[in-house]
Parts: C-alpha cells; sequence; structure tokens
C-alpha cells in the first residue's frame, strides 16, 4: 500500500487525500516537506519562521483540498501557498532579516569527495549558506528557487509572483553579492 | 561584447535562460575573456555550493505528526457558522439545562402565588422532591390541583426568562461546552495510528464539493452561537427572508438602501485594500440590510471570496452551498469557482475599488 502511494502522481494522491484518503495526505506531506521547507526558509531566512511556515502550508493544503482541481499540476500550486505562508510568516517577524546561527548552517559531507576535498567543500558550503541567508530576502529567495530548487525562470516568477525579467536581474545581483561576500576564495576556481 | 555587458548576462548564460543570439554573443566574448570565464566559473561553484540549512532527521521524523496535530485541532475547534441558524442549534443544545432551570422558575412562581406575599416562599416537600426533568409542565407540578392548574398557567411565562437564557453570553459563544468536543480533541492530540484526523469519518453525508470541510465535531460548530458579532444573526435573518420578502420587509429594505449601498461598497473598498476582516463585517452588514435577489446571489459569492482569503475555506464551503441552494444556475458562482483556486493561493490579487 506504501508503495502505491510512492509511485502515485501528486495530482492523484491529492485527489485521494481529498477524498478522505489520510494516507495520501501524508504521503504527499512527505513527499514534499523538505522542497516546502527550503522554499519558506528562503522567504523567511531562519528555522523558526521556516518551520511555522512550512506547517502552516501543509495545514493551507489540507483546507484547501476540497477546492484542489486535480487537472492542475500540484507542484506550482504548493509551491505558490508555500511561498504566501513564508511571505507571511515573514511579515508577522522580523521583515526579512536572516537570523542565521552557526548551528543552523549545514554541515554536509560529500562521499564521492575524499577527506581534504570534503572538508574543503564543506566549508566552502557553510560560508556561502552564511552569505545566503544574509541576503535580502527577495534576492535569497530566487537564488534558493534557482540554485537549490532548480526552478526555470518561469518557474520562479510564477511562484513569486514577479516577472521574469525581475527573476533574471534579482539573480544576477544575488550572485554578484554573494561573489562579493565570498571573496577570492569562491572567485579564485579551483 | 565588452566584459560589463558578458557580465550582466553572465547569470542568465549560466542558468541557460538567455535567447539563441546572445547565447552566441557571450559564447564569443567568453572565448576571448578568461576573466569572464572564470566569472562564470565562480557562479557555477556558488550554485553548486548553495545550500539550504537541514533541520535534520529528528525535526523531520516528527514533522508530520506536527502537521496532524495542527490540523486535528483546527478541525476540533469551533468555528463561528456565517450563514447558518446558530441559535436554534444552541438552544437545542441547552434543553437539558433550560427545560429544569424553567420548570424551577415556574415552581418558584407558583409556590410563591399559592402561599401569598406574606407567607414566607418555602416550597412544599412535593415540590422540592419533583423530578427534575420530565418535561416543563410535569417538572412544576405541584401536588394539589389548584397549584397544578397555577403552574400551568405560569408555565409559560419562564418563556421571555427561557430566551434570555438562550440568549448566548458572547464570551461563550466561542466556547461550546467542552464535553462535546473532548473526544476528537484528545484523539487529535494523542495523534492516533494514521494521524491525520479524517474529515469524512463518521459524517453522514459528506459533500461531494468539499468533503473535508466538516468532522462531526465542526458540523455541530454550524450550529454553534455566533463569534460575538450581531450582524450574525442579522445576516442570517436576511437572508433566510430574502426567498420570500414581505411587503414590509420590503419597505424596510427600501428605507435603508442608501445605507445597505455603503456597506455593500465598504465592503468592495476594504476588500480591495486587503482588508479582509473589516470586509466581512461590511458584507455581512449588507447582506443583512439588502435581501434583494441580485444582492444576495453575488454578495453570499463575495462573501466566499472574503472568507477563503482569509483561509477560512470550510466556512466558505459553507456559504458556497447556501448559495448554490438559493439560488440555482447562479452566474456570479459559476464565475468564482473558475478562479477560487488562485484566491485561495493568494495569486490573485483583490479586485480593484470599484469606481465611485
Amino acid at each position: 500500500m506504501e508503495k502505491d502511494l510512492g509511485e502515485e502522481r501528486d495530482e492523484r494522491l491529492a485527489s485521494r487525500a481529498a477524498g478522505g484518503d489520510r494516507r495520501a495526505f501524508d504521503a504527499l506531506v512527505t513527499r514534499h516537506r523538505q522542497a516546502v521547507y527550503r522554499l519558506c526558509w528562503s522567504a523567511t531566512g531562519n528555522h523558526a519562521d521556516a518551520d511555522d511556515a512550512t506547517q502552516e502550508t501543509f495545514l493551507r493544503v489540507y483546507r484547501a483540498l476540497p477546492s484542489y482541481d486535480p487537472e492542475r499540476p500540484f507542484g506550482p500550486w504548493l509551491r505558490k501557498i508555500a511561498w504566501n505562508c513564508g511571505l507571511s510568516v515573514r511579515r508577522d517577524g522580523q521583515a526579512g532579516v536572516a537570523r542565521v546561527s552557526a548551528e543552523e548552517l549545514p554541515d554536509p559531507a560529500d562521499p564521492a569527495d575524499g577527506p581534504e576535498e570534503a572538508a574543503a567543500g564543506n566549508e566552502e558550503k557553510r560560508r556561502v549558506s552564511a552569505a545566503l541567508a544574509g541576503l535580502p530576502a527577495e534576492l535569497r529567495a530566487v537564488m534558493v528557487l534557482r540554485a537549490v530548487e532548480g526552478l526555470s525562470y518561469a518557474e520562479i516568477a510564477e511562484t513569486a509572483g514577479i516577472p521574469a525579467g525581475t527573476v533574471m536581474s534579482r539573480l544576477s545581483r544575488a550572485r554578484e553579492r554573494l561573489l562579493a561576500a565570498l571573496g577570492a576564495k569562491v572567485r579564485g576556481g579551483t | 561584447m565588452d566584459c560589463n555587458g558578458a557580465r550582466e548576462m553572465l547569470s542568465g548564460y549560466h542558468d541557460g535562460e538567455l535567447s539563441a543570439s546572445d547565447r552566441a554573443r557571450i559564447d564569443a566574448h567568453l572565448r576571448a575573456c578568461p576573466d569572464c570565464a572564470a566569472l562564470l566559473e565562480s557562479i557555477a561553484r556558488i550554485d553548486r555550493a548553495s545550500e539550504v540549512p537541514d533541520p535534520g532527521r529528528e525535526y523531520w521524523d516528527g514533522f508530520n505528526r506536527r502537521v496532524a496535530e495542527r490540523i486535528g485541532k483546527e478541525e476540533v475547534r469551533p468555528k463561528a457558522p456565517v450563514l447558518d441558524h446558530p441559535r436554534r442549534g444552541w438552544i437545542r443544545r441547552q434543553l437539558p439545562y433550560l427545560v429544569p432551570a424553567a420548570a424551577a422558575a415556574a415552581m418558584v412562581v407558583a409556590v410563591v402565588r399559592h402561599m401569598g406575599p406574606a407567607t414566607a416562599p418555602a416550597p412544599s416537600p412535593a415540590a422540592r422532591t419533583a423530578p427534575p426533568v420530565s418535561g416543563q409542565t410535569k417538572a412544576a407540578a405541584p401536588p394539589v390541583a389548584a397549584e397544578r392548574e397555577e403552574a400551568s398557567k405560569t408555565a409559560p411565562r419562564p418563556a421571555p426568562a427561557d430566551e434570555r437564557i438562550a440568549e448566548p453570553p458572547r464570551t461563550m459563544a466561542a466556547a461550546p461546552p467542552r464535553s462535546e468536543y473532548a473526544p476528537d480533541r484528545s484523539k487529535a492530540e494523542i495523534g492516533l495510528k494514521a494521524e491525520y484526523p479524517s474529515r469524512a469519518e463518521g459524517k453522514p453525508s459528506p459533500s461531494p464539493a468539499s468533503p473535508y470541510s466538516e468532522t462531526p465535531a465542526v458540523a455541530k460548530d454550524r450550529t454553534a452561537p455566533p463569534s460575538g458579532e450581531k450582524m450574525d444573526a442579522a445576516a442570517v435573518q436576511a437572508v433566510t427572508e430574502s426567498t420570500r420578502p414581505e411587503p414590509a420587509a420590503r419597505s424596510k429594505a427600501g428605507l435603508s438602501e442608501r445605507s445597505a449601498r455603503a456597506a455593500c461598497e465598504e465592503a468592495r473598498s476594504l476588500a480591495a485594500k486587503g482588508r479582509f476582516r473589516e470586509a466581512e463585517a461590511a458584507q455581512r452588514e449588507c447582506l443583512a440590510r439588502d435581501p434583494s435577489r441580485t444582492n444576495q446571489e453575488s454578495g453570499l459569492v463575495f462573501m466566499a471570496e472574503l472568507l477563503d482569503r482569509q483561509n477560512r475555506f470550510a466556512e466558505a464551503d459553507s456559504v458556497i452551498r447556501e448559495a448554490e441552494t438559493r439560488f440555482p444556475r447562479n452566474r456570479p458562482l459559476e464565475t468564482y469557482r473558475q478562479r477560487r483556486q488562485q484566491v485561495q493561493s493568494g495569486a490573485l490579487p483583490p479586485a480593484p475599488e470599484p469606481a465611485r
């Protein structure tokens, strides 16, 4: 049964959830919670608000499922709700001010690298993540949606409700700022 | 192309979002400019290094349960009815308390009358042992025939007092008897098994349009007292009467036509400014003051939109059902259905303020 749910398309799961299938909703949450969290983090810049917004997103999804049209793709619908939740939480708190601590930053290890490379890569990721958290919210958001989530400009534009041209200019500014914040260490290349 | 021009476009080039002609120009520049090529590589490295801090496995392990608990709490939380008949349901639920109260009041009046004003109003032993709940007049029935007759005369008298009791204190409106909700609440908080409380569970006939909109507890809520706005009752009255307006009601509506229009306009204006809660209050007034079919048909749909914009989807569902029932082939509703999803997701901004 679980396997079946895992293989179901989002739209089908949403449809089943709207019909009262709690496991289908649970599967949707499990499938999308991390992406939703990242999106909310991109809007808020800190874990506490991202956590609030992520939970709120699924709450709103649950409420809205009866009116969800399964003919339309689930992903953009979900992203839009998550984005609005992120903005809403941000408005309630410190507007767009990143509150990131060293403990919040990732400490990932890439198993493909050797120990030294992994350590260097981790250090670079920590620095980039810290710089990312310190970006203004509108720049951080497009950067996360593009670099982390891999969305196209059109998808980012739809999610954030801005023109694609604005996405391009914001991304360019975000990368400039990150490069400036990180200095020669990243700019120097390999 | 010089370096400044190229750098402006490097970001879009990296993302593959440039037109073919721009791409060709950047390609040509990069072949001749090692600095810009290095910058492009730096952009790629930054992208690869960009990460969002993951809160960790422990956080995710409990995440679904936390969401389920929030949903559970929300579903058992009483919601203010929008356009239903709140008092009737509230009275029905209070009957176990009201009947003995009315009976006791009748009994006291009967005894006092029987004993006379100069005598101390001590109830007879029989009256003291009268069963607490056995029908309004029976409970008040004293053993003496005269008293019984007196009681039957006085029994209807407590009705005004009854009504006063039935008028829910506003502070109680948001807190119906806890016992009715306790089982659902505890179940949700414990997070049993499947964790997500099913909206369809226990519901006798879920609406296909919104199968999740109500749990049994929430269904009860539709008969719960209003959340404190007197306009709820007025709106209910206006809505229910609008399909059969009497001449008196029509003239009344005519008298208040200007203020009705003002309320309706205020609702639209507030909505255009994103002040949905205030707009909702104005729209209730609009519906209450103008019972005309035209206003009710579009006004209910607008009310649903205002509720949707406040993420009160289940209440909006109720209003939509009301609109469907009262106005079949409701054109404003059909139009709204097409854009409702966008409204709910926040993708569609409210309509601008109408020109006056």
